[in-house]
């Protein structure tokens, strides 16, 4: 049965500086959470709320217990500007290097 | 740590453990039309604990996603540790819903772990006794299912320590029945031995572990008064075994605690340091008034005295004496790569150590060791 994770693990992937074969084993602890869970209600003063959930995604995310797939976007988008913004002429050979190889600020 | 948005899985899943018409039930079912539904209602127990609520099949859907997509990943070695704190309902049967659970994502992840692994252990520490999964495992010995709960005038009323399994799953259901009051001591005191004897004599290839926070001090349903530090240290000794893991949520009423609990715990499995003071977050003001991590326990009594542990945890360790140290059905080969388990490197430490076969070296070994004694002389070993 194919859970279809490629897409996030090609994500996963560059995070880690490691473009390499989607199968490799990347890290040993994976998290899993949709963003949607929270939204669900049981109904007025039921006890169980999947509010909890992202109330806990929001934890874990503020004591950075995980480095956001977000931050990653903004390395995309931060690269794309400088190689459109940038001459071709001034732009450095190494550009695709530096692109896979770029430390992200913690 | 990596972050995995679950792909939904399809009904057909959530039939290998469920009933197809209480699924199709589940998918049909919405507040508008649910007058036109009331024997179903009934016969399904969808009502007052599981009320029918917008987007119920979909969160089912949800929660379910990711534990079943996490035990895959296990499978495929992709983590050794899985983490999905929306998922862990271990009330719901196969063809009705309990205590607030509707799709028992818990049987279906032990399913989709035993594709692959010969034994797959399940620890629910949740205040609430695992009933769902032990009711779906309860004739196998392919599955252990370890519980411990509050038990006595309490829901949902079964988890006696008498209820040990039948046939070939005999003494491979394990319920430790607590009382009020259980603090991080006695907790650790029964939990560290019966699990150490557990993975000694089950060897489990894969864990499923159910952190339902029901059992912290101050819950809202529940009586137990333990610290987060009493709660994670029970994750920490499944942890330190070293087997792939699969982590779950459960249940867990009071809002403030359950993601501290579970918080904490994620910085456990991750071994990483968490300051005390809380980090500032969209739901700050719910920590009040001390925003820390760490909260106090009560004063209330603990009702379980020593001497009570004690003996349960001496007729559960016999429990366990009597499983044969290796269940019936043996493996013929292992993946490449499959999760080395430390107790079968200890075995083979003279080199000749095969890792793509290494489930049927055990096998063997332990058939060796069958032949050249018998079963008592075993465990004086041991």
């Amino acid at each position: 049965m194919n859970f279809g994770y490629s897409a996030r693990l090609d994500a996963v992937d560059i995070r880690s500086n490691k473009l390499t074969s989607v199968s490799s084993p990347i890290s040993t602890t994976s998290y899993f959470y949709d963003a949607e869970i929270g939204n669900y209600h049981y109904g007025q003063g039921h006890p169980m709320k999947p509010h909890r959930v992202r109330m806990t995604h929001n934890l874990v995310v503020n004591y950075q217990l995980y480095r956001q797939v977000r931050d990653l976007a903004q390395v995309y988008v931060h690269a794309y500007d400088l190689f459109v913004c940038t001459p071709l002429c001034l732009l450095p050979l190494n550009i695709y290097p530096s692109l896979t190889t770029n430390k992200r600020t913690t | 740590m990596d972050v995995f948005r679950p792909k939904l899985v399809s009904q057909t899943n959530l039939t290998r453990f469920h009933s197809d018409d209480y699924v199709n039930f589940l998918q049909t079912i919405t507040p508008d039309n649910s007058a036109s539904y009331v024997r179903q209602l009934q016969r399904f127990n969808v009502g007052e604990d599981c009320p029918v609520f917008d987007g119920l099949f979909e969160f089912c859907q949800l929660y379910t996603s990711g534990s079943i997509g996490g035990a895959a990943r296990l499978n495929e070695n992709q983590s050794d540790i899985v983490i999905n704190w929306s998922g862990g309902l271990h009330h719901a049967k196969k063809a009705e819903a309990s205590g607030f659970c509707y799709i028992n994502d818990c049987v279906l992840a032990i399913l989709e772990l035993l594709k692959k692994h010969q034994r797959v252990l399940y620890i629910d520490i949740d205040i609430h006794h695992g009933d769902g999964v032990e009711e779906a495992f309860y004739s196998t010995n392919r599955v252990m299912t370890v519980s411990f709960h509050k038990f006595g005038e309490y829901f949902p009323g079964t988890g006696d320590v008498l209820d040990v399994g039948y046939e070939n799953g005999k003494n491979y259901a394990i319920n430790f029945p607590l009382n009020d009051g259980m603090d991080d001591d006695s907790f650790k005191s029964i939990f560290r031995p019966v699990i150490g004897k557990v993975m000694e004599v089950f060897a489990p290839s894969a864990i499923v572990l159910q952190c339902g926070a029901d059992s912290l001090s101050g819950d809202r349903l529940g009586c137990f008064n333990l610290s987060l530090k009493g709660h994670a240290d029970c994750v920490e000794f499944v942890k330190s075994f070293n087997v792939p893991l699969l982590v779950l949520g459960g249940g867990g009423y009071t809002l403030r605690n359950v993601p501290r609990c579970w918080t904490y715990e994620t910085s456990v499995l991750l071994d990483t340091e968490v300051k005390n003071s809380l980090p500032y977050n969209d739901y700050f003001e719910y920590y009040g008034p001390d925003y820390r991590l760490h909260t106090p326990v009560s004063n209330m009594e603990n009702l379980n005295s020593k001497s009570y542990l004690e003996r349960t945890k001496i007729q559960l360790l016999e429990i366990l004496g009597n499983i044969e140290p290796v269940p019936s059905v043996a493996i013929q080969t292992g993946n490449t790569g499959t999760p080395i388990n430390p107790a079968t490197t200890k075995i083979e430490d003279d080199g000749n150590y095969d890792e793509s076969n290494n489930m049927s070296n055990k096998e063997m070994e332990a058939a060796d060791a069958d032949r050249r004694e018998s079963k008592g002389e075993m465990i004086l070993e041991e």
